[in-house]
């Protein structure tokens, strides 16, 4: 098997790199995870990569859960861990340096510019996100209405996300979705 | 980790239950919700100060990213120096 051919690789290598782009953290990274996993490897279909991404949500912790859920479709406990690790390594080391650099800079004004042209960046990106899971999971009308709802309550209160989430899942358990 | 490489193994033998399908269905419709809430509460601010130029950059992510599943290094190669050159010129002027 040549190294371009083996999901392990190929999975270990496109997550090391997504993780040098994943501006606004995991959640902003779904429309290039899907794009990757559903699209261009057809590692999953769009309902196995929805489903991964409402356990990653459900699940105590970071949101780049998700990407542990695509690395055990693919290639079981090693891909979990290996995409894990793509994942987070490349990332941590990266800020590990620019935060010694930001250090030193002193008083340079690039450090503020930076992180405010990243701003609309991350939030365009959380959007995407927003749309393809939306097209993902929202067959119906009413599992769109249950989408709009959710958004609105969020925004506009302090509500338990992870009660919205639940509430969401019993809507879907008792069929009503 | 341990505990989310359990859940997929579990979701590996017990994904094609029905129940479990609609209900997973049913959290991803609310956690579209919650992303699109979170995109609202962090605009506000840019919104706010009429940050017009940024809003567009924004906007033309969400486009390229979102709707034309354009390849995510290429888009950030494009808009993040766009990006950086906006907020540099509006920091320059209000200094």
């Amino acid at each position: 098997m040549s190294s371009d051919q083996d999901p392990l690789f190929s999975l270990i290598s496109t997550f090391a790199l997504l993780s040098l782009f994943a501006i606004g953290g995991a959640n902003a990274a779904v429309p290039e995870m899907h794009r990757i996993a559903v699209d261009v490897h057809h590692w999953m279909t769009e309902k196995q990569f929805a489903d991964a991404f409402a356990i990653s949500q459900l699940s105590p912790g970071p949101n780049v859960l998700i990407v542990t859920l695509i690395g055990y479709a693919v290639a079981g406990v090693a891909g979990a861990l290996g995409a894990t690790l793509a994942m987070c390594v490349p990332t941590a080391v990266l800020a590990y340096f620019v935060s010694r650099r930001l250090a030193r800079s002193g008083a340079s004004r690039w450090p503020a510019v930076i992180r405010a042209a990243l701003v609309p960046l991350s939030i365009g990106l959380m959007a995407a996100s927003g749309l393809v899971v939306a097209q993902a999971a929202d067959k119906t009308w009413l599992a769109a209405l249950v989408t709009v709802i959710v958004a609105i309550v969020a925004a506009t209160t302090r509500f338990n996300p992870l009660w919205l989430l639940l509430i969401g899942g019993a809507l879907g358990f008792a069929g009503v979705i | 980790m341990a505990l989310v490489t359990l859940l997929a193994a579990l979701y590996a033998h017990f994904g094609e239950v029905d129940a479990l399908r609609r209900s997973l269905a049913g959290v991803t419709c609310a956690a579209a919700g919650l992303l699109i809430s979170a995109v609202v509460r962090m605009m506000a601010p840019l919104v706010k100060k009429r940050e017009i130029l940024l809003l567009l950059v924004m906007a033309a992510v969400f486009v390229a990213v979102g709707w034309l599943r354009l390849p995510l290094a290429w888009v950030l190669l494009v808009a993040a120096p766009i990006s950086i050159a906006i907020s540099s010129a509006a920091r320059r002027q209000a200094a």
